[in-house]
């Protein structure tokens, strides 16, 4: 859109748009002073357009929809109104002016509403739902209840009537029937965060303790999400559809991203490039979550069409090199990071992928070179000091892998793995110290809830040590802290056994090191 | 052409009616009044919160400020402390800004009006960084209260010296965390006789990482926390010789990261030990459970982390009482519009269930973002109340309409327990009915008088003291429980005992709230009832004593 376009567009969004008939109401206006977005402009504008020529019930009801779609929630409620106006019988009208008002808190008129739609279509089941949560926020719980019980036979085990059932049950100490309603529910919607929740609370509540935590740990294990309105009704759905400013279609995108969707927010961020391909950064999020789903060509594509546009975006630059270079495609890779570096010679993690480029091809010292410079522009940046502890390492100069580590720590004293792993490395020839390793794990010997990598850690210094009672007992404390069927679960319990039979074979803790050295 | 002419119809568009005022809930029991008269000009507080918006939307702009209450001086009457924030970055300040927060002395007169006087530079206190919220503590037990100060930029300790003013020593006592702190709370978590200190941290939010953010529209707005990398809290603990230990790996606080911005002490499953309350924004908020000095987080299991719908919450503030005086701390928290204000009631075991709904509190509060927040028995019935200090943290839209410099405000709200319900009262009239974007609250008794009045901090505006206009219409006990050497007992529990038995519980304290320290006396509301009272203390070393015989409308000093 020419800008002064885009200005005349934002203009008339500024003041009211329109000119009701006499008995509707005006629409809130926009101001100048925080101005959409272009796309969401000229969407509002065209919609706003649309009931100037024909003030009908639907063309308000739209209009209502787009504003609902960027949560401008008062000027959605007045053009819904406007639509019932016109249309007092419009169920859909009736829905959204509900569904607005309850987010507004304005329960009377949410009430009214969606009570008026059920009425209509006792079967439907969004708007019971709608009306069981307002009233569980206005503390009428019986009157959720007698909404739940007239639900219609097939929708009897839905999962959110099951979480309502079980949330209601929870609230008058009925954990057992509160227990089923959530496990019911978690076989149709395993990854329902608002199921587990109410599983956890139902088994604790029933004096099922262990159960709970157990069910706690598996739970978070295997990732949970919240409820997605847009999932449930075709309704909402339609408005989440009606999306097409950048940044709304991106923060859905990310949300569909998050609970796994992957193909649904790929969609979504296409759009949104598409909205606005001038956005730098939504290409560059585009690349990300095509990097991150496996479409690793494509990622590479879309950083290359990003960088046509935005020769000097750094961050673009490193990502497209790190793709190239695990590509085989070295030369290319180093010529995007030193132009990254002349770019930008302050941005570390340009730097950081150019010492793991050199140290790729074995120039050690111009990778330490790098991340020399890396630390000293961001003494904090954990990584890179890591890394340069690794390269030392791995090269056989582990007295400068060790002092890289004291000077880590020195910067950052408050960062827990730089002790960790400088304890672990001086429990070996040739920088054994046995007492200096001893010291670094001294705060945690009195802990008795630690993350399992940590424990292993003072595990294997105490076992180094000769204290094996005591290794035995936070390696015990490291298994706990695993989640069932985690990978590093039997390798742990490997550790523990050679523990037990007073044994510290480094082979069987070796591998932590590399992933901590190796892989970061 | 025909666009020109169609925005000239829509800029013409006085045409309909005139919208209509905005209205957060629909609640008709809101118009019954609240007993608080705003006294803020006639106080002498001139105080006026900057907090450096000039449009370019710096995170730190809309997180304070706090303020504390606090007896500095040790004449009887609480004065008052008020956080100022700054203009960011801190070199684009013009000479003419007001730095640093400041100090009011309360010049109580009994039977006098209200009057405070800005000491601030007589005491020696220049806390001249963008300042966030405030602690009080006698960190030292030299028998006065010391400040410290959250900021953007390294946290303070100013210590009080009595007559000698204030002097700064965050950096020599180890604790000037340079992360980005919200609420701190002074608490003796390993039961030694010092009070240890926790800072809740926010996110690794920092000028060189400011980004542009915006609302749904696309329209410029204030970032959230999930744009910024969130940071552990800190736990210290006090040496007793002026210095403190950061104990924050030891006790495996650090490995947890969450963007925290109110935190409490109490002790929730009543095993004796003080437990930590995080309210985290965003993100699951961390109940950290002290078994003998030992601390692990348990709120997923205890149910406090998330709502009862699962869901994880922007938290802000919290208070801690045992409002249904069953004998357990109870805890009630302030969340985002859109989002209810939760409260979740304690089995008496330290696990909890939210009954939001039933209280009546879901429904009123899901129009508001609410911050600073009490417990608070405001018309002295014995039954205690909730306020609810609010502010926006996204625009408002018709504020954005009206032209407003600062479009983020929102009533405040106090919620009047019956017993069995919260209702919201004081809406239409009066200083609840009022838009401030308000951030602290700290409640206390400014007038001696026996009820509790509140202070009220507002981001970029000027602060509310509001006097409690209950005026001796009901007869009250107030409690200043003190240990051995004077000190303010901190976590001490005084049970009112009834003539039938029943008992009421209330904690000497200072933190909860957002950002905002309290008057640590204890009063309970006794109704129309004037005889005399028994009271029990249960003191921070497990020992317990009765008070018999206490008269009633007026303040006790009790020592165990």
């Amino acid at each position: 859109m020419r800008p002064a376009r885009q200005a005349l567009v934002i203009a008339c969004l500024l003041v009211a748009a329109c000119e009701p008939a006499p008995q509707l109401a005006a629409v809130p206006p926009l101001t100048a002073g925080r101005p959409p977005e272009a796309a969401v402009a000229r969407q509002l504008e065209e919609q706003h357009e649309r009931v100037n020529r024909d003030a009908s019930a639907a063309a308000w009801l739209r209009l209502g929809q787009l504003y609902q779609a960027y949560r401008y929630f008062e000027q959605a409620l007045a053009a819904y109104g406007n639509a019932l106006q016109l249309d007092p019988g419009n169920s859909e009208a009736l829905f959204y002016q509900g569904y607005v008002a309850r987010r507004m808190g304005r329960t009377q008129l949410a009430q009214e509403a969606l009570g008026a739609v059920l009425a209509r279509d006792p079967a439907d089941l969004t708007t019971r739902l709608e009306l069981v949560e307002l009233e569980l926020d206005r503390g009428n719980s019986r009157a959720a209840q007698r909404l739940l019980e007239a639900v219609d036979a097939a929708s009897r085990s839905h999962p959110w009537v099951r979480s309502a059932l079980g949330r209601l049950a929870l609230e008058q100490g009925d954990f057992t029937a509160a227990a089923e309603h959530f496990t019911a529910a978690l076989v149709t919607s395993p990854r329902s965060a608002e199921l587990h929740h109410g599983l956890v609370q139902a088994l604790r509540g029933a004096g099922r303790l262990d159960e709970a935590r157990q069910h706690l740990r598996a739970a978070a294990a295997s990732g949970y999400t919240p409820r997605d309105p847009g999932n449930d009704d075709p309704r909402i759905a339609r408005v989440l559809a009606m999306q097409r400013g950048s940044l709304a279609l991106e923060a859905r995108a990310d949300e569909l991203l998050r609970a796994g969707r992957t193909d649904e927010g790929l969609r979504l961020l296409q759009e949104a490039v598409v909205t606005d391909p001038d956005h730098a950064d939504l290409h560059f999020n585009l690349a990300l979550a095509l990097q991150r789903s496996g479409r690793i060509s494509q990622a590479a594509d879309e950083l290359g069409s990003l960088l046509r546009r935005h020769p000097r975006y750094v961050p673009g630059l490193v990502t497209l090199a790190q793709l190239l270079a695990r590509r085989g495609e070295d030369d290319e890779a180093l010529r995007l990071l030193e132009r990254a570096v002349r770019v930008d010679s302050q941005d570390v993690r340009a730097r950081l992928a150019l010492a793991d480029l050199h140290a790729a091809r074995q120039r050690i010292p111009a990778a330490v070179e790098e991340l020399q410079q890396a630390v000293s522009i961001d003494p904090q940046f954990e990584i890179a000091q890591l890394r340069l502890a690794s390269l030392r390492w791995h090269a056989g100069q582990a007295p400068e892998a060790v002092a890289a580590l004291e000077a880590a720590l020195a910067a950052n004293p408050r960062n827990p793995r730089f002790p960790a792993l400088l304890a672990r490395l001086l429990t070996r020839p040739p920088v054994a110290d046995p007492q200096r390793a001893a010291s670094l794990i001294a705060p945690w010997r009195n802990a008795r809830d630690l993350p399992p990598g940590l424990a292993e850690t003072v595990a294997m210094v105490l076992a180094a040590g000769g204290d094996f009672a005591d290794a035995v007992r936070f390696q015990n404390m490291a298994l706990a802290a695993l989640p069932p069927g985690h990978p590093q679960q039997r390798l742990a319990a490997t550790r523990l056994e050679t523990l037990r039979g007073g044994q510290l074979i480094t082979d069987v803790w070796a591998a932590r090191e590399r992933l901590l050295l190796g892989n970061n | 052409m025909a666009r020109i002419a169609m925005l000239a119809v829509m800029l013409a568009a006085g045409c309909g009616p005139t919208p209509a005022p905005p209205v957060a809930g629909d609640h008709p029991s809101a118009r019954a009044p609240a007993p608080y008269v705003d006294i803020s000009e006639p106080s002498g507080v001139d105080f006026l919160h900057r907090n450096g918006a000039r449009g370019e939307y710096y995170f730190p702009e809309i997180q304070g400020p706090g303020v504390a209450l606090l007896d500095y001086d040790g004449d009887g009457d609480l004065d008052l402390y008020l956080v100022q924030g700054g203009v960011l970055p801190a070199e684009a300040a013009g000479s003419d800004e007001p730095a640093g927060g400041r100090l009011y002395r309360n010049q109580w007169i009994p039977e006098g009006q209200l009057r405070f006087i800005d000491v601030t530079n007589e005491v020696g206190l220049r806390a001249n960084s963008y300042g966030i919220g405030v602690a009080v503590e006698d960190f030292d037990r030299d028998g006065d209260p010391d400040l410290y100060l959250t900021n953007f930029g390294e946290n303070q300790l100013w210590r009080n010296d009595g007559a000698a003013g204030f002097s700064e020593v965050a950096a020599a006592a180890g604790v000037a965390d340079a992360r980005w702190s919200h609420s701190a709370s002074f608490t003796d978590v390993d039961r030694d006789g010092w009070p240890d200190l926790w800072v809740a941290n926010y996110v690794d939010f920092r000028l060189p990482l400011h980004k542009r953010c915006a609302d749904a529209a696309g329209a410029t707005d204030y970032c959230g926390p999930t744009s910024f990398a969130p940071q552990a809290d800190r736990l210290y603990r006090n040496r007793g010789d002026g210095s403190f230990e950061e104990i924050s790996d030891s006790q495996g606080i650090s490995s947890l990261r969450a963007a925290g911005l109110g935190v409490i002490a109490a002790d929730f499953d009543g095993n004796g030990w003080p437990d930590i309350y995080v309210a985290n924004d965003d993100m699951h908020n961390h109940l950290w459970m002290n078994q003998d000095g030992r601390l692990s987080e348990d709120a997923l299991l205890r149910g406090v982390a998330v709502n009862a719908r699962g869901e994880t919450e922007a938290s802000m503030g919290i208070t801690v009482a045992d409002f249904d005086a069953d004998g357990d701390e109870d805890i009630f928290i302030t969340h985002l519009r859109e989002e209810t204000n939760t409260l979740y009631v304690n089995d008496g075991q330290g696990f909890f269930s939210d009954q939001t709904g039933p209280a009546g509190l879901a429904a009123p509060s899901i129009g508001f973002t609410g911050f600073g927040t009490a417990f608070v028995d405001i018309d002295n019935d014995g039954l205690l109340d909730l306020v609810a200090a609010n502010g926006a943290v996204r625009a408002e839209q018709e504020q954005v309409q009206a032209g407003s410099v600062f479009p983020y405000r929102q009533r405040n709200q106090v919620f009047h327990f019956d017993g069995q319900r919260f209702t919201e009262i004081g809406a239409s009239d009066g200083p609840f009915a009022l838009q401030q974007s308000s951030r602290g609250l700290a409640v206390g008794d400014l007038d001696n008088d026996g009820d509790a009045d509140l202070v009220i901090s507002n981001d970029g505006d000027r602060p509310q003291l509001l006097r409690n206009t209950t005026d001796g219409a009901k007869h009250w006990l107030g409690l200043d429980l003190r240990l051995g050497d004077g000190r303010v007992a901190i976590g001490a529990r005084a049970v009112l005992i009834a003539a039938d038995g029943r008992r009421r519980q209330l904690l000497a304290r200072r933190d909860g709230s957002y950002l905002s320290s309290s008057d640590p006396r204890v009063r309970f509301g006794l109704g129309d009832a004037g005889a005399s009272v028994v009271v029990q203390v249960q003191w921070p070393d497990g020992s317990s004593r009765e008070y018999p015989d206490l008269a009633v409308d007026r303040y006790h000093r009790l020592t165990p």
